[in-house]
């Protein structure tokens, strides 16, 4: 199929490249032809098949009212996929897609007396609230006490902190196992969490309900901070799309959500008394090394 | 919300590639979106409704052991949701890796220009897929092959509104040289990761794949004709580079450019990365200048420029912990010859030139060389300017006064890769400096000396020994017993008496206790053994660990005569006396091992066995490449009052503070790296409420040397270790 067809491929091209030459803006329809079948496609919400929602755009504006009506068989359009999905590109939280499971910029810890760190599971997933993957508890120690900081670096004001997480089993109301908190260290030297409260909606994507807790923080904090999620081991729950963004003082005072702080938990404290042990090691570049495949 | 957005029309599109050479981009599928399906166009294709017929493939387990055949029929599966046909492959668990014989195409897509395209629809886990040349690849002996370079497929940005993303190579030249690529893979994305980190390996997690297309994409853009390094830009242009005397599409080298969707983002995200997480003062300062450079590559359409000075932009900010992304695997052998930098003391001119340390004399280019020999020209151009000048120039990221030196070694890899000419001067006077009809020189053409006896490099392969990585030792001479290749070894340390003094080799600051202790075995035993001073040679420093540096420093340092080291993340608006206690105050009611907010209290003397057991003699320092922990190590013991004295390169890399990994993003090896903490010194324990100033953030600046002392060329004619010799000469005197 190959030679034939790249002679057949080049024989078009050139002669289509020889059509095009000549044309004028008003006669380049054979160019749009996709463009408009795109915009007979159904574009709207389904939320039971998991389907995320596509923005139209103006795409509909060429729809040619010549065009053959095609009774579409599938509801799949194109859309684009930005490099950090529907998160922003200013997320101040390091690792947001869990693309370096390292036990750096994320850390998963037992809290028992040996603080062993617990491998964690990366989940691509077809559809997601956000198109990014989603982090979870590989499911050996569903009673175990598990602490999961993810780094992060304040802004020099108010800030908004949120994540999804996902409920596979489909439960009625949030996740109240899971808990969600912003550690993060004060000017006054108070090291505190924020809560992250649940909205009260949810939204089902791709077979699983997701829960959005967010919080904003008005008072300035330094260093590092950390998410800190325990609970993601009782359950079938994915962590999803955390953000941490930079938002105006004015507004941060319009959340109709009150700030909930807290004392750090013991075992939050034992987790990041494990993180900074590890950090003793980090006086070395990491290898980026891999494996060349077997060759044919 | 996602936007909807589709291919620019295949018609438009074709015309493109057919008017502009293949400067268009590479996607020429069509969606047919009555039906919700892809219809692929690419000259090759596979539907993966079976096994294919134009491709030959095969498939491996996550061990890379080859699965029977007929493994794929059993993993395709009919779907409505197939994105191409009926039916789609799906990977994961036992069936990780597909790999895809290219050699059949070689005279299809000859001097063409090729992209490579597949779907995807992640249950679990994702794909990451690579297109691999190698020369010799039509060798059966799999050790014959020599890799020349490969690209990767990564995410376009396009996708289908019921998750199926495209990946794609975009543009590359089928070409290099006359070879053409060995093989495309498709792999388990988790796979690697899950060697590497703390990823599970689930083996229910899989992902689909469809609609895999190569697509002509116009000519090949690398120019015919031989080229020298230096000539590079002239002859090959600023897409290709020159490889082996020729000009090869740089993509080759160093990974396609990002789609155009995603490129934009990318430098975006990576930039502020890097500007989220640099901890370090300086660096952090010099900052804003790497973003304008970042941003000056949203326009790059050279994959050469754009991962070349992405690379060059990072080192610039002088965080000798920051690296760029790794695209593709490193490349470039030294041939067997290891160069360091030395004084060229014997030749008329002299100076500082990179020198002959050691060479495998059995191979073709060790056997033209002698240790002692210096580099004095490559393509006729200085050694230094000659590597500063070429095409995907090696980088330094700390303090710039050592970058010559650290660089150095990379030299003869570098000359090989790209073919040049050689120029090497000796001298046998073994009296005084030779006039300059005395000096030999020796001219090797290393373009030549890889073909001797190679009908055509490209499809033959080179020669064994241009592969030859032998073990490079920053050191003329080590006076521990030095088993092949062992004291050159990150994890080795070693440690001998020499006429009273104790000798100490290490080449890090490992954990002590990693794989059963024997660095701490080694390290104890020399640093208690009774002697009249030490000499400490980490002319090679890794860095490591902090346990590490307590451990060789702990002995050294008076307990009551030094305070300690605190770490901090960048603090924007500055570190003050009032936010240091407050800190320091967080820590003390909260951590033993760690602090607030990221920072650390660092206790040199934690649990050490013998806090200050030499801390009366005298020390010399023999510091070479040493970075991080290193640093550390070699700043700590000027707080000693006994006589201590550094000798050697021109400065430590100055890279005090803690590195992570950043995180890749488009399915590079690497992010590339950065430091997160800056760290200043007490010399006494810090009084609080104090009035004092804080001591100032090192990061940036590296340990200046006592004396600046190369490696002379007439003592390594004589087989002498000049910085040794002058160091033990040092710990006489300073006894008598």
């Amino acid at each position: 199929m190959t030679r034939d067809k790249l002679q057949h491929i080049s024989a078009a091209l050139l002669l289509l490249g020889a059509a095009l030459i000549g044309c004028d803006d008003d006669s380049s329809s054979a160019g749009t032809a996709m463009t408009d079948a795109d915009a007979g496609a159904d574009t709207s919400e389904a939320e039971d098949t998991g389907e995320v929602a596509v923005d139209t755009g103006g795409g509909a504006e060429d729809t040619s009212v010549d065009a053959p009506v095609v009774e579409p068989v599938s509801d799949r359009t194109l859309v684009e996929q930005p490099l950090l999905g529907d998160t922003p590109l200013d997320n101040r939280f390091s690792d947001p897609s869990f693309q370096s499971l390292d036990a750096r910029h994320w850390f998963y810890v037992e809290t028992g007396i040996f603080g062993s760190i617990v491998t964690m599971q990366r989940n691509d997933l077809a559809v997601t609230p956000t198109g990014m993957p989603t982090l979870s508890d590989p499911g050996d120690d569903p009673e175990g006490g598990r602490v999961l900081l993810g780094m992060g670096v304040p802004a020099e004001g108010a800030m908004m902190a949120s994540v999804w997480i996902g409920d596979a089993d489909l439960g009625e109301q949030p996740p109240e196992a899971v808990l969600v908190g912003l550690i993060a260290l004060g000017r006054d030297g108070v090291e505190e969490a924020v809560e992250l409260t649940w909205g009260d909606a949810h939204e089902d994507v791709g077979g699983i309900r997701w829960w959005r807790a967010e919080a904003v923080i008005e008072e300035p904090k330094m260093g590092f901070l950390y998410l800190s999620i325990e609970g993601i081991n009782k359950g079938n729950f994915h962590v999803h799309a955390p953000v941490l963004v930079d938002v105006d003082g004015s507004r941060a005072r319009l959340n109709p959500r009150p700030t909930l702080t807290r004392e750090l938990r013991p075992t939050e404290r034992a987790a990041l008394e494990r993180l900074g042990e590890v950090m003793r090691s980090s006086l070395k570049r990491p290898e980026g090394a891999r494996r060349l495949p077997p060759r044919p | 919300m996602m936007r909807k957005s589709g291919p620019a029309p295949v018609v438009a599109l074709a015309m493109a590639a057919a008017l502009l050479g293949g400067a268009a981009p590479a996607m020429a599928w069509e969606f047919d979106a009555s039906l919700g399906q892809i219809k692929t166009t690419g000259v090759v294709s596979w539907s993966c409704e079976g096994s294919p017929e134009a491709l030959r493939v095969a498939a491996y387990d996550e061990q890379f052991e080859l699965l029977p055949e007929g493994t794929l029929d059993g993993r395709v599966e009919t779907l409505e949701e197939a994105l191409e046909g009926a039916g789609a492959i799906r990977m994961g668990g036992t069936l990780s890796l597909l790999s895809f014989d290219l050699r059949p195409f070689a005279e299809e897509f000859a001097g063409h220009r090729v992209a490579f395209t597949v779907w995807s629809r992640s249950e679990g886990t994702a794909i990451e897929g690579r297109v691999y040349w190698y020369a010799g690849a039509n060798n059966e002996d799999d050790e014959e092959r020599d890799y020349i370079g490969s690209v990767s497929l990564k995410p376009t940005g396009q996708a289908t509104s019921d998750g199926w993303r495209e990946y794609s190579t975009g543009p590359v030249d089928w070409n290099a040289g006359d070879a053409s690529p060995l093989q495309l893979t498709i792999q388990d994305s988790h796979l690697e990761d899950a060697y590497r980190s703390y990823l599970a390996f689930n083996r229910d997690q899989t992902v689909l794949i469809d609609a895999l297309e190569i697509e002509a994409v116009g000519e090949g853009i690398a120019p015919s004709g031989s080229c020298t390094a230096g000539s590079s830009a002239e002859v090959c242009g600023d897409q290709a580079a020159c490889l082996w005397g020729t000009c090869v599409d740089g993509a080759i080298l160093t990974d396609t450019l990002p789609d155009a969707r995603i490129k934009s983002d990318y430098l975006v995200r990576r930039h502020a990365l890097f500007e989220l997480l640099e901890g370090g003062v300086l660096p952090q300062a010099r900052i804003p200048a790497m973003i304008e450079r970042f941003n000056a590559l949203k326009g790059a359409e050279s994959a050469l420029t754009f991962w070349s000075e992405m690379t060059a932009a990072v080192a610039s900010i002088q965080d000798g912990h920051a690296s760029a992304p790794l695209p593709d695997y490193p490349s470039g052998r030294s041939g067997g010859v290891c160069l360091v930098m030395g004084e060229a003391d014997r030749l008329p001119e002299g100076g500082a030139l990179p020198m002959v340390f050691s060479r495998a004399e059995a191979l073709p280019l060790g056997e033209r060389l002698e240790v002692g020999d210096v580099l004095v020209a490559v393509d006729g151009v200085a050694p230094y300017d000659w590597l500063k000048s070429i095409p995907r120039a090696p980088q330094h990221a700390g303090d710039p006064v050592v970058g010559d030196y650290v660089l150095t070694p990379n030299i003869m890899g570098a000359a090989l890769q790209a073919g040049s000419v050689v120029t090497f001067a000796r001298c046998t006077n073994m009296e005084r400096a030779c006039t300059a009809e005395e000096v030999e020189t020796i001219e090797i053409d290393l373009n030549a000396l890889a073909r001797e006896g190679v009908e055509n490099i490209w499809l033959d392969g080179r020669p064994e020994w241009t592969d030859t990585g032998v073990a490079c030792d920053w050191r003329f001479a080590r006076w521990v017993e030095d088993a092949p290749n062992q004291a050159a070894r990150y994890s080795y340390a070693g440690a001998a008496e020499r006429d009273g003094f104790t000798y100490l080799l290490i080449n890090g600051t490992p954990d002590p206790d990693f794989r059963r202790g024997d660095w701490r075995t080694a390290v104890q035993g020399g640093l208690e053994a009774e002697s009249r001073g030490v000499l400490l040679d980490h002319r090679q420093g890794g860095g490591g660990t902090v346990t590490g540096v307590n451990l060789v420093a702990g002995y050294m340092l008076d307990p009551e005569g030094f305070g300690h080291i605190d770490w901090f993340p960048f603090i924007r608006g500055g570190l003050d006396t009032t936010l240091y206690e407050v800190f320091r105050t967080c820590q003390d009611e909260t951590y033993s091992l760690t602090g607030c907010g990221g920072s650390y209290y660092w206790d040199i003397f934690e649990q050490h066995p013998e806090p200050g057991l030499h801390k009366d003699q005298p020390l010399a320092i023999v510091i070479g490449q040493d970075v991080s922990g290193n640093d550390f190590l070699t700043e700590v013991l000027r707080y000693r009052e006994a006589p201590t004295r550094i000798f050697g390169s021109p400065a430590t890399y100055g890279a005090f503070g803690t590195v992570i990994e950043v995180p890749a993003l488009i399915g590079e090896f690497s992010g590339g790296s950065v430091q997160i903490s800056d760290s200043i010194f007490f010399a006494a324990p810090w009084e609080f409420a104090s009035e004092g100033e804080l001591p100032l953030f090192m990061t940036g600046v590296g340990v200046p040397p006592d004396e600046a002392l190369l490696q002379r060329q007439s003592d390594a004619m004589m087989g002498v270790d000049t910085v040794l010799t002058r160091a033990q000469q040092w710990l006489e005197e300073v006894q008598q």
